[in-house]
């Protein structure tokens, strides 16, 4: 049996959903379409139910992308989630409201089960509904109490759907049956009116009182000029540290795990192309993977108590007005917040924001926020080609490069998102009409659902990407055209330098002639010409193809090209000898400008598969990834320009 | 003293007010859909910093609502006592 669950924004929907279903659920998307779908499945007396989440509308009319889903399936029998049964839910505290989407399913004349959920709620609130005169207006349907916050009337609901009342095929409103297929904007309207009317005296007679939102204090502080952005401010602080600091521990496990892992397949197996693959294509694929999980996971806890407790909406209050002439919404200040410590969290938490055109942008730009990979990069190039020392006798030099490099960062995605909003055109004719619910604890079962649901999109959905890329990326720089790491390794250990040099130094010194002939190596001399006018040489160029995987990945390049692999976080010897690197002419590779050129290009650069892979997930295309990457390489690659031009 | 006549962008909050009309048939269906109707009485209940958006009390929800769109809703203020 399939079984639709709709309702109106905020009326617990989706607490009902992980009620009925509990963990057996799964996130895909409907067809065509950028809207999400979570469906689930349950069984009850043998019978199987399969349920889907149908997103949040106030009515039928399809307006956004999200009503348009809703307007499609339900008005087709063929579709494929054509349900067998609906169950609506609405909030007891907002009967009046809620039954206008109701109405308009009663008359769809399938069988319906009405939820009047937060049922203890609007009790304590003094709102007395007489159910059994609700249900004389409605005979068809079964109307169940619930409270599914703290999951209570579950039993209710399964006992509804088992025995489902069928429909007699009478309408709410006369106006129903002549459902001409183009109506006016004026027909409309007065459609809508006569729906609202007719619920409007029906409530009288079911309801004795209507709930009154007065403005709570908690609220005049959420939204007051000064508490309100200072406290949303605290809000990012804390997220952000957290995120930011303590992901790290988590994550530097798993990258030890999976070091250790590889390590240990790679000395146990027998040699082979076989065992090289698996031990350094798809292990690391693998952890360079699961590497992300602790920030994700991070983030959607705290966004998942944020939207749970309704402060997110707030939020979009205060801050609608201040990102609507970049073309962003109040939503998009949290996911290019969580940027600055990754994007691929920051990309995914986009999805609150209900405008598509909106969130494409946020999407779009959130990788030109420095995240926390670009840090090695920044740290090693500043300290190679900016001089310690203070101006003004306190303002550290080498932090306000820093802290430039993090501004260009962000004015470079103002300006990108402002340049996008003239671009693209709005998909959905939706104005923002936003709901501010009531402010409440936040369900843990709920927070704790989303969670999971997000780890397991990026684990298999953007995964395969990631894993696919980076045994490419491992091929290429293991494997060259020919003979060619042969014959060079050859001459390598026949040389007199490789005769005297240590243990370590010699697998250094093996490793940097095999990354220098692989196709990798080839194709960063390759694109040499290219690169020159930026101030690079090939050896840059090897490592910014195989930063590609990761921006963290240059600094490893730069060790195995250079032949200083060093243990630990300490990159003393790659300094040293990056500062001896010379030009074929004689003058120093790293210089102020061609160190800030690197560093420039390494704020706009895409260089992250893994951004690559989640946007082309959450965009469900490839389309906008692509033109993300062309148009982040071709600012990277001008911005570079520019300043090795002036710099120089 | 005389209740006035006005637009919903112009009242502050607290105001107790009720809709009169709403000028666009396009935006009226979305309002109308959401409990928001003319001859509604209810209460401005916030206002953002920057004065944009508008919040207002819809018989037990709290719907914000974008000052231009605000412009469009005319509005009769209460008698003050």
């Amino acid at each position: 049996m399939k079984i639709a669950l709709l309702g109106n924004p905020n009326t617990g929907k989706s607490s009902i959903f992980n009620l009925l279903t509990g963990l057996r659920q799964q996130i895909g998307n409907f067809p065509g379409v950028t809207v999400e779908k979570k469906s689930g499945y349950f069984t009850h007396n043998e019978q199987r139910f399969d349920i889907v989440d149908f997103p949040g509308t106030y009515s039928l009319t399809p307006r956004s992308l999200d009503e348009e889903v809703v307007a499609n399936i339900l008005g087709k029998e063929d579709s494929k989630d054509f349900p067998d049964l609906i169950i609506a839910v609405v909030d007891s505290s907002r009967l009046e409201n809620n039954l206008f989407l109701f109405t308009q399913l009663y008359e769809l004349q399938l069988p319906t089960v009405l939820v009047l959920n937060m049922w203890d709620l609007s009790q304590k609130n003094g709102i007395i509904i007489d159910i059994e005169a609700l249900q004389k207006q409605f005979p068809d349907t079964t109307i169940v109490t619930t409270n599914a916050r703290v999951g209570i009337g579950k039993e209710r609901i399964l006992a509804a759907i088992s025995k489902p009342k069928t429909r007699n095929g009478n309408f709410f409103i006369e106006e129903a049956q002549t459902t001409g297929n183009e109506l006016t904007e004026k027909e409309r309207r007065n459609k809508a009116r006569t729906r609202k009317d007719k619920i409007e005296s029906l409530v009288n007679l079911v309801q004795s009182k209507h709930e009154k939102k007065e403005s709570s204090r908690l609220d005049k502080f959420f939204v007051h000029p000064v508490t309100g952005y200072l406290f949303f401010l605290t809000i990012l602080m804390v997220m952000f540290q957290f995120i930011f600091s303590f992901a790290s521990y988590p994550m530097d496990f798993i990258d030890g795990a999976f070091g250790t892992l590889s390590h240990w397949y790679s000395s146990n197996m027998p040699e082979g192309v076989l065992t090289d693959l698996i031990s350094e294509g798809i292990i690391p694929g693998i952890g360079g993977v699961v590497i992300f999980v602790p920030q994700i996971a991070l983030l959607f806890f705290f966004i998942g108590i944020l939207e749970e407790t309704g402060y997110l909406s707030r939020v979009v209050f205060i801050m609608d007005r201040i990102m609507r002439p970049l073309g962003l919404n109040g939503k998009s200040v949290v996911p290019l917040m969580s940027s600055l410590a990754c994007a691929i969290p920051g990309v995914m938490s986009a999805r609150t924001i209900g405008n598509w055109k909106e969130r494409l942008i946020t999407i779009l730009v959130a990788p030109l926020m420095s995240c926390s990979a670009r840090i090695p990069v920044y740290t090693l190039l500043i300290a190679l080609v900016i001089p310690e020392g203070y101006i003004f006798g306190f303002l550290n030099i080498q932090g306000i490069v820093l802290f430039g490099l993090y501004l260009m960062g962000i004015i470079g995605a103002f300006v990108v998102a402002f340049i996008l909003k003239l671009i693209i055109k709005n998909k959905s004719k939706g104005f923002m009409l936003l709901e501010l619910p009531s402010l409440k604890p936040p369900r843990w079962g709920d927070v704790f659902i989303g969670v999971l649901e997000k780890i397991k999109i990026f684990l298999f959905d953007a995964g395969k990407i990631i894993i696919a890329i980076s045994i490419i990326l491992w091929f290429l720089a293991s494997y060259g055209p020919g003979e060619k790491i042969k014959n060079s390794r050859f001459s390598v250990i026949s040389s007199q330098a490789y005769q005297e040099a240590s243990e370590e130094t010699k697998a250094d010194m093996t490793s940097s002639s095999n990354l220098e002939n692989s196709y990798i190596g080839h194709l960063g001399k390759f694109i040499e010409p290219a690169i020159k006018p930026l101030g690079y040489d090939w050896k840059i160029g090897i490592s910014l193809l195989t930063s590609f995987a990761a921006r963290e990945v240059f600094v490893g390049s730069l060790s195995t090209i250079y032949a200083v692999q060093d243990e630990g976080d300490d990159p003393k010897r790659l300094l040293e000898s990056m500062k001896n690197e010379k030009r074929p002419d004689g003058t120093p590779t790293y210089t102020f400008a061609s160190g800030m050129s690197l560093m420039v290009f390494y704020v706009f650069a895409m260089q992250c598969m893994s951004t690559v892979a989640v946007v082309k997930r959450e965009t469900r295309s490839w389309k906008w990834p692509l033109i993300q990457l062309l148009f982040m390489g071709v600012m990277a690659y001008a911005f570079s320009w520019i300043t090795f031009l002036f710099l120089r | 003293m005389d209740s006035m006549q006005t637009n919903l962008a112009d009242c502050a909050v607290g105001e107790e007010i009720e809709i009169l009309s709403i000028s666009d048939d396009f935006i009226a269906t979305k309002l109308i859909e959401m409990g928001l109707t003319e001859n509604l009485k209810t209460k401005v209940v916030l206002i953002a910093p920057l004065g944009d958006p508008i919040a207002i009390d819809i018989k037990g929800f709290i719907l914000s609502i974008r000052k231009s769109i605000a412009k469009k809703i005319l509005v009769k203020k209460a008698d003050q006592k």
